[in-house]
């Protein structure tokens, strides 16, 4: 329950009793609590959670370890949670750290002393893997959905344009012609090789942590293939150790993201040079341009541009990742 | 995601000028390949004929002309095996269509490659 607590500037705020604290006799100081607080950044993994969360419950009611009751009252409870932050009225509390704490907190509010068990046989390490593959297993399926849009969008206009001639260049001279549906082909093979990369990436986010608890496995009589057969796993990881520590797949995902992003780059340095005054090879729609503060005249290849400056900034967090892992 | 998106929404829309790009494929002796690969055909070796080539360039420079715009005269200059079947080569037209071959730039191996990736995309691979 939150207690009333005064900073050291005086700062009235309600310090969240918080979960662990029973190895603590002072309240964690308010900056700290904002500080190592990750709740603004990893409540977008709130859906994942609770799946993982009511499948944990379902297999732990399936061994015996929660009631049938118990788990009936879990899985409720955490679906009108989902329902309530769908609904944008739930109350995300930066005192109880993360997304985990928070569902789990507002559960034992909402069912009572039942909610407490929902933890049994599981670590906050093996919950955030879990919550964090699922989510970048629907982020790829989608991935996958909008490469292929974009392909299928390429192959109709190297179709229509299969006749169409343009001065192939190197070192930007003339080199030979060729026909711009090649051109729109050449695009579509490098994204061909996109969609088989983060294919391949796939397979490895599809193991499941969960059971691993916090590094060392849990003495309860779990069911691993069952619960990684309801949440739509592959396998459960084979190494409770590797499985806490591995973010390996969020590596390999940035990496596709990032070779995604400058092959578009690419096409984009492409587009800009096409639409300038000086080629005018192409006409980007107005939908897709913007206009000048000052120079009435201009309309700017901004989106193209835009993408480019994407491209740096998942490059950097590729950097990023590698440097932290 | 965004990135993949808007770019389909572009691409969709996008315009092309098929007569500027057709232009600027015409200048720029874009089609210098073609003619060494014509005096190859010929009976030259491939060195040679990127040499008398190259000696054709600098002097359409110096004139000012395309390879396409001089006279026939004008090219046997250089070499008395080009005959009046030369300028089939050195069109646009006649230089991506024979590059006709899987990977090629001809119009035909366009609508192959897109075909065989329609299959493709429709397979799921």
């Amino acid at each position: 329950m939150p207690v009333d607590f005064v900073t050291a500037d005086g700062l009235n705020l309600m310090n969240e009793a918080k979960p662990w604290g029973g190895r603590f006799t002072e309240f964690t100081d308010a900056f700290v609590e904002g500080f190592t607080a990750s709740v603004n950044v990893d409540r977008r993994l709130y859906k994942h959670d609770i799946a993982g969360s009511i499948a944990h419950a379902t297999m732990l009611a399936r061994v015996g370890v929660l009631s049938g009751k118990e788990r009936d009252a879990i899985v409720g409870g955490l679906r009108e949670i989902e329902a309530e932050i769908e609904a944008g009225e739930f109350e995300w509390r930066v005192g109880l750290e993360d997304v985990h704490m928070n569902i789990e907190a507002h559960l034992t509010e909402r069912i009572g002393e039942t909610g407490k068990k929902l933890h049994t046989a599981r670590s906050r390490n093996d919950q955030v893997a879990t919550d964090l593959r699922l989510y970048l297993r629907e982020a790829i399926d989608g991935m996958c959905a909008e490469l292929r849009r974009l392909q299928a969008v390429l192959l109709d206009l190297a179709e229509r344009e299969a006749e169409t001639i343009m001065p192939g260049l190197t070192h930007l001279q003339t080199a030979q012609p060729v026909t711009f549906g090649h051109h729109m082909l050449a695009w579509f093979e490098m994204l061909q090789r996109d969609y088989a990369r983060v294919l391949d990436c796939r397979k490895r986010v599809n193991v499941m942590p969960l059971g691993s608890a916090a590094l060392a496995g849990t003495s309860y009589p779990i069911d691993r293939e069952y619960t990684a057969q309801l949440l739509g796993f592959d396998m459960p990881a084979g190494n409770s150790l590797d499985a806490v520590s591995d973010r390996d797949f969020v590596i390999e995902f940035v990496f596709v993201a990032a070779l995604i992003l400058t092959h578009l780059s690419r096409f984009s340095e492409e587009l800009v040079l096409w639409s300038s005054t000086q080629f005018d090879f192409i006409d980007l729609g107005d939908a897709y341009c913007t206009g000048s503060s000052i120079m009435p005249q201009k309309k700017n290849p901004d989106v193209p541009e835009l993408v480019r400056g994407k491209t740096g900034r998942v490059n950097g967090h590729l950097v990023a990742l590698l440097t932290l892992i | 995601m965004a990135s993949l998106k808007v770019y389909t929404g572009m691409l969709s829309v996008l315009k092309v000028h098929r007569e500027k790009m057709l232009a600027a494929a015409g200048s720029g002796f874009s089609t210098a390949t073609d003619l060494a690969d014509y005096l190859v055909r010929k009976g030259l070796a491939f060195r040679d004929a990127h040499e008398t080539v190259g000696k054709l360039v600098q002097h359409g420079l110096d004139v000012g002309k395309d390879l396409a715009g001089m006279k026939l005269k004008e090219l046997q200059q250089f070499s008395g095996v080009i005959n009046s079947d030369v300028f089939e080569v050195l069109t646009l037209k006649g230089s991506v269509e024979s590059r006709n071959h899987i990977g090629g730039t001809a119009p035909r191996q366009v609508r192959d490659a897109v075909a065989r990736a329609r299959e493709q995309l429709d397979s799921g691979a």
